[in-house]
């Protein structure tokens, strides 16, 4: 199917993903430490955010499921899934916080959603290729 | 040199790279714009994250201006090199500046998504020669 890289394009894809996927994993692992530690913060974002009410419990069940999905998408196990689902649960959080955007100056920080958004469509587009610090 | 890649493969390698670009560029694009709607907010990010006192709005909007042109070359694919360089060496001193931020990371969970950002910059770099879907030569 496909051809072999050279081996200096491919050394540089592969160091590239290894640190896309590490930047993408840090946030992801983040939230979802919050889950744990401050339920009611994501409680509050689902309710302003997603419109969606939610209690404790399953604030903490979302976060256990969230667990196992970011640490499989780290070790690079069933990519396809895996970034799949990281690619479109963050691409809602980026579009959930359209309100933001319109009024951008007073929430900056916000926009860096949208590079990482970038670095998850790089990651399921490129996943045959991550293949360094992977879990076969 | 380099060997010829597959078509399938180098078409999913240069919009990876032009979504990294164009992604990298909104933020960017964004805090050189607050640099002139907002000077004030740039002088007290200045003094607090870097420790630089004393800016006045003339510097934010000369630093502003030379942002301003660097951005544009990095999203035309201008000077790769010079541009994704400055830009990942840029983001790097943002991302590295606010320190104290992950040190309470739960109340400053949005900083956080500075990590994946400079990844981004760093994928670029690395990447560059490879990145020339709407580019300028």
């Amino acid at each position: 199917m496909s051809q072999a890289l050279s081996t200096d394009t491919n050394n540089r894809l592969q160091c590239a993903l290894v640190a896309l996927r590490l930047g993408v994993f840090i946030v992801m692992f983040m939230w979802t430490m919050d889950k744990f530690i401050n339920p009611g913060h994501t409680a509050k974002v689902f309710e302003i955010f997603y419109g969606i009410a939610s209690s404790t419990t399953i604030v903490y069940i979302l976060g256990a499921l969230q667990l196992i999905l970011v640490l499989s998408f780290l070790a690079g196990i069933k990519k396809r899934i895996t970034y799949g689902i990281i690619l479109l649960m963050h691409a809602a959080s980026t579009f959930s916080a359209y309100n933001q955007y319109i009024d951008g100056f007073n929430n900056l920080l916000f926009f860096a959603a949208w590079p990482m958004l970038a670095a998850c469509f790089a990651l399921y587009l490129l996943r045959d290729e991550d293949v360094k610090f992977t879990i076969k | 040199m380099s060997q010829p890649i597959s078509p399938a493969l180098t078409d999913r390698l240069q919009n990876s790279l032009l979504a990294l670009r164009v992604g990298v560029f909104i933020v960017m694009f964004i805090w050189t714009l607050d640099k002139f709607v907002n000077p004030a907010h740039s002088i007290g990010v200045l003094d607090k994250f870097y420790g630089i006192g004393g800016s006045s709005h003339m510097i934010t909007y000369i630093l502003g201006a030379l942002q301003l042109l660097l951005v544009l070359a990095f999203v035309a694919g201008i000077k790769k090199r010079f541009t994704y360089g400055l830009i990942f060496l840029m983001h790097g001193g943002s991302t590295l500046s606010a320190f104290a931020k992950y040190a309470d990371p739960f109340n400053n969970l949005l900083f956080f998504a500075a990590w994946p950002m400079w990844a981004a910059c760093f994928a670029l770099y690395l990447l560059r020669d490879a990145d020339v879907k709407f580019t300028i030569k």
